[in-house]
């Protein structure tokens, strides 16, 4: 049967923040921050399939590099070829062409970038099962970045201790440093633990159905400014609604017409 | 009674994988040693090192399998690991004119790649 990568794309609710943070000792801010960096903050893409990177050096063990010499951008000893966003859908297209579970198994998912062959590590019997709960909504892709990181005590112990650089080496290996990972983290970090700077479920709700309805130009990060102002006076534009602003009518609908 | 025998068998594992350690690295000097290039080490498995360099002082000497390895300022090396078989890291600093080590015994599988581990200085 082949795997689905699209379905409704459900977006986190207060309680799946609350029970991810609660592995990492109730620290939502620096969840908010991994989240933040991995993702960009959020975990679907606008056709509603997860956020994914093909990792070729991964692809490459797990199919013992039988497929270096002729497809050195699937299968490769150096990390990299990325091509970012749903592009990376085509390359695990062609490597799913020459070995599915292989392929699925080196590619990251979701809010929190957890390997598929990490699938049973977080939570899952399988890799496909895993990417059905991935495909379902952002809640199982906290849960499972959240068993991810308890399944591993020194990650775990690394955001304990707030060790920004070792989250990014353990987490990107020996080029966190050139890619600024841990100060990005600490960054966000420092903002999120204010709670006013925190993304609000509601309006990261309400942009989420703005951007899989393609109002939303801009990324999802769950504060209330001017481009998702304007997404949503679009909306009501198209709707047929008089100009206002986001009310009670306004989110019924947004949600009605994106499934969510 | 319990406690005693969770105590026993506590110390008794303690016990059974410091052997085993020492066991396999006499292997691995006798010419068994894991880290070193073979016919499949271009499909050994990335782990991820940390070691905690909090108040050490000057050069800290890691070893993988007795191979010096090199780690950063941060105290971090990605070294590759073939699967299956015991690998023992050792490191040595200078803590506050002590010298302070530690010891730490891995074995790796294929679903391990990238996995993250530490290692703390006494």
């Amino acid at each position: 049967m082949p795997v689905a990568f699209a379905d409704r794309g459900i977006p986190i609710t207060p309680d799946d923040i609350q029970n991810a943070a609660a592995a990492l000792g109730g620290d939502q801010a620096a969840l908010w921050s991994l989240i933040a960096v991995e993702t960009q903050g959020f975990g679907f893409l606008r056709d509603r399939r997860p956020c994914i990177l093909f990792e070729r050096h991964i692809f490459r063990l797990r199919t013992g590099g039988k497929y270096d010499q002729h497809y050195p951008g699937l299968s490769n000893r150096n990390p990299g070829g990325y091509l970012g966003g749903a592009a990376e859908y085509d390359r695990l297209g062609k490597a799913m062409e020459l070995n599915e579970q292989a392929a699925l198994e080196s590619t990251s998912w979701g809010l929190g970038q957890v390997m598929g062959f990490n699938a049973v590590v977080a939570g899952f019997p399988d890799v496909y099962a895993m990417i059905a709960a991935m495909v379902a909504g952002e809640g199982a892709q906290l849960s499972a970045t959240a068993n991810f990181i308890t399944a591993n005590p020194p990650l775990r112990a690394a955001f304990h201790d707030h060790d920004w650089s070792r989250i990014a080496f353990y987490y990107n290996g020996p080029d966190y440093a050139r890619n600024h990972y841990g100060e990005n983290l600490e960054i966000h970090y420092e903002n999120f633990s204010i709670p006013g700077n925190r993304p609000k479920i509601d309006v990261r709700t309400t942009q989420v159905c703005l951007f899989y309805l393609d109002y939303l130009l801009s990324g999802v990060d769950g504060l209330y400014g001017p481009q998702t102002m304007a997404a949503v006076r679009a909306f009501r534009l198209g709707s047929g609604l008089p100009a206002g602003d986001l009310d009670a009518n306004v989110i019924g609908l947004l949600r009605s017409d994106a499934n969510i | 009674m319990a406690v005693l025998t969770r105590l026993l068998g506590k110390s008794f594992a303690h016990i059974k994988e410091n052997i085993d350690g020492l066991v396999q690295m006499v292997a691995s000097k006798s010419g068994r040693r894991a880290a070193c290039p073979g016919p499949d080490a271009a499909l050994d498995i990335p782990i991820r090192i940390a070691i905690d360099l909090r108040d050490t002082l000057g050069d800290i000497i890691v070893t993988l399998d007795g191979e010096r390895i090199a780690i950063d300022t941060s105290g971090f090396a990605e070294v590759a690991l073939a699967p299956d078989i015991v690998h023992i890291f050792v490191a040595q600093g200078n803590r506050a004119g002590t010298i302070v080590s530690g010891t730490l015994a891995c074995t790796i599988t294929a679903d391990a790649a990238n996995k993250p581990l530490a290692m703390t200085l006494v």
